[in-house]
């Protein structure tokens, strides 16, 4: 079931064209992720889908509906994280909590079980009592999340949650989503981190200058580049006429030697890296630290853009 | 939901050193600063025995009683209101112009009035000889005269003039000073709009990052502003009655005898200036600046014309430009305070508290569809 369809979506922000017909479509139990650099768009999506902005052109539908600012009916089933931390400096923790969730959930019991499973759920047990002020970046991250999940909403917008964010509340947060994902939450994720996107999406589109540049499962992208698997293996005084050979073994298809390193790109095929290192024994080729790698979102990214997404 | 918003603004405002300050320390402040100023030349004039001459040219009953009268009636704290010298009309005279007395009361077959200076002490004899010839009039048997019902009338007088160093006899000059007070009030609560000012950065996406929050909750605008508006303007109110305690008892300057009006007034005032300053930051869309401005120029502006900078600019007003002068939520609490306390003139209270509570219904709606106007971040 599609919970989320944006079609053709424009958006000015006077010259600028922040986003340039953009469609996705996110189904229900997906976690999707929006992954594209600082500046493509993503926030704009974000905001255009959850009313916040006014667009220009295109459509709109969340549950099959459209969006409005005045559809108060969809907007109960939607918990959003946005960007900035949006919580009162002048309450407590469990105060904050207890506030936005109170914008939902109006039964006093209910809403204080709900509390308590979001304080719990973002690992905030020992500072109910403490004021925003007094946490680190990473746990008002998890106290801006709590605020935006507490009521249990079918749909959940993730603004770059994990933005200055140490490793062990990132981890936090992660596996939280995933495990809201679980309990049967769809999730629109944005990101410019690809790692995270990788970890916990299970679609993705891929967003720059406003367009979806590719949309679909981690695999899927990946097959998008022309290389599978990146090995690069450590060799002082490489004899380089020994490169084409290599470039004739199955499935490589470049081979480069710089700053004593061999660098060999494979596609496709199993025992590739194996495959390598026998031919440089048989060679009596000898070799220091050998690296394999994957192509990551970023190898998509590079070959669709021709830049990194990483500046 | 509705006390859901309200309950946990009241907290937030509580812990937010701006409406604190706003609310509690400022008015104090001021009140403070005004005692200090104006306290102590306010409680002596209100309890000066007043020197009259009384000049016997008919004897009658009626002239009989109202010497009775004049010599038995005190101010609450038991001195005698009027010291009583029986003189011939020339030395009387002499001593009027000499101000050594407030005036020179004649006993024939009418009892009539002469005065020098306007004035306090003056206003209550006219008051006083006025009353007694209504009722005697009224009653035409000097036997039957009720003493104690022109007493009530005298504590009555007394009460409504006891802050008044200058009223003409016509009352319509207003004293100095109780202006001053009076418009004071009026800019405290006009400085409501500081604690607004909160609710409408918190109230727009367009605002802040809690605005985003609160707007995409599919709560209802009209909650979300209500709840946070009674909130403000019961912290506010709050404040300002601590004030009024603080000014009556504590500092024991003659405020708000008739405690009841007084407080209607005082609310609407508050009222008016928390919606002031939501208001101003829903127009203003976010610029903390802007807003600051807007409130402050309303605030400090309305104050100003209704008489805080000088009383002139009011008179002038007034002559002027009479329905801006009117519908200036600043004069029209300082009016409502006049009209109960100076005039007892009901009617003219009734009219600016009406003026009141209809701006201040007005400024909410107003609001209300700025809120709703900027609806989408716009940008
Ligand atoms: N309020 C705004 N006014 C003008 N330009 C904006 C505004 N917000 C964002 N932009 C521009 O729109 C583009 C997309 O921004 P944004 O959606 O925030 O990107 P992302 O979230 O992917 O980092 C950027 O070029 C940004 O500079
Ligand atoms: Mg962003």
């Amino acid at each position: 079931m599609e919970v989320v369809r944006v079609d053709n979506l424009v958006k000015r922000y006077k010259e600028l064209v922040a986003l340039d017909h953009l469609s996705i479509s996110v189904n229900k139990g997906e976690v999707f992720g929006l992954l594209g650099p600082n500046g493509s768009g993503k926030s704009t999506l974000m905001n255009c889908i959850l009313s916040l902005l006014k667009y220009s052109k295109g459509e709109i539908k969340v549950f099959g509906q459209e969006m409005k600012p005045d559809s108060y009916d969809l907007k109960r089933k939607i918990g959003v994280v946005l960007q900035n931390v949006a919580v009162f400096d002048e309450l407590t923790v469990r105060e904050n909590i207890d506030y936005f969730c109170g914008l939902y959930v109006t039964d006093k019991n209910l809403r204080k079980q709900y509390v308590d499973e979001a304080i719990k759920f973002v690992g905030l047990e020992d500072f109910t009592k403490f004021y925003p002020k007094k946490l680190s970046g990473g746990l008002l991250r998890r106290l801006n999340i709590a605020c935006g999940i507490a009521h249990k909403p079918e749909l959940i917008f993730m603004d770059e949650p994990t933005v200055a964010v140490d490793p062990q509340s990132r981890n936090n947060i992660l596996e939280g989503i995933k495990e809201l994902n679980r309990q049967g939450a769809t999730i629109i994720y944005t990101s410019h981190y690809m790692e995270e996107v990788e970890q916990i999406c299970t679609r993705i589109a891929i967003i720059d200058k406003g367009k979806t540049i590719a949309v679909g499962t981690n695999d899927e992208l990946k097959a998008l580049t022309p290389t599978s698997e990146k090995i690069r293996i450590e060799i002082l005084d490489f004899d380089e006429s020994k490169l084409p050979e290599i470039k004739e073994l199955p499935h490589v298809t470049s081979a480069t030697y710089e700053e004593n390193h061999l660098l060999v790109s494979c596609k496709g095929g199993t025992h590739n890296l194996i495959r390598v290192l026998d031919f440089l024994k048989n060679n009596n080729v000898n070799f220091g630290r050998v690296y394999s790698e994957l192509p990551t979102l970023n190898d998509v990214f590079l070959e669709i853009t021709g830049k990194e997404l990483r500046d | 939901m509705f006390w859901h918003i309200y309950k946990y603004r009241v907290k937030s405002l509580l812990k937010t050193k701006m409406s604190v300050f706003w609310a509690f320390i400022y008015p104090i402040l001021l009140g403070t600063l005004f005692f200090v100023t104006f306290g102590s030349s306010i409680n002596k004039n209100s309890i000066e025995t007043i020197d009259v001459a009384i000049v016997k040219e008919a004897e009658s009953e009626k002239n009989d009683s109202f010497v009775e009268m004049m010599e038995k009636v005190e101010f609450e704290d038991g001195k005698r209101i009027f010291n009583i010298l029986n003189l011939d009309l020339k030395s009387a005279e002499k001593q009027l112009e000499d101000e050594s007395i407030v005036g020179i009361v004649r006993l024939g077959d009418e009892i009539t009035l002469e005065m020098g200076k306007t004035g306090l002490g003056a206003s209550i004899l006219k008051e006083f000889t006025d009353e007694y010839t209504r009722r005697f009039e009224l009653i035409e048997d000097a036997a039957t005269i009720d003493y104690t019902r022109i007493q009530d009338v005298i504590e009555v007088n007394e009460n409504r003039k006891e802050y008044v160093e200058e009223v003409s006899l016509g009352g319509e000059k207003i004293d100095t000073e109780a202006q001053y007070f009076y418009a004071l009030i009026g800019m405290a609560c006009l400085f409501g709009s500081f604690i607004g000012m909160v609710l409408g950065k918190d109230i727009q996406a367009v605002n802040s990052p809690i605005g985003a929050r609160k707007t995409v909750s599919g709560t209802k605008r009209l909650t979300l502003m209500l709840g946070d508006l009674a909130a403000a303007v019961s912290i506010h109110f709050v404040g300002l009655l601590l004030v009024v305690v603080y000014l009556k008892y504590i500092l024991k300057i003659p405020v708000f005898s008739q405690p009841l009006p007084c407080v209607a007034v005082v609310f609407l005032g508050c009222v008016m200036g928390v919606e002031l300053g939501q208001f101003a930051s829903c127009v203003a869309k976010g610029s903390e600046g802007m807003t600051i401005a807007i409130s402050l120029a309303i605030s400090l502006g309305s104050s100003a014309l209704s008489g805080l900078m000088s009383p002139d600019l009011k008179r002038l007003m007034d002559r002027v430009a009479p329905i801006v002068s009117r519908l200036n939520p600043s004069s029209a609490i300082a009016d409502c305070f006049y009209s109960l306390s100076i005039y007892s003139d009901y009617t003219r209270f009734a009219k600016s508290l009406t003026i009141l509570a209809v701006e201040a219904v007005v400024l909410v709606v107003l609001s209300f569809f700025a809120v709703r106007r900027n609806k989408y971040v716009s940008v």
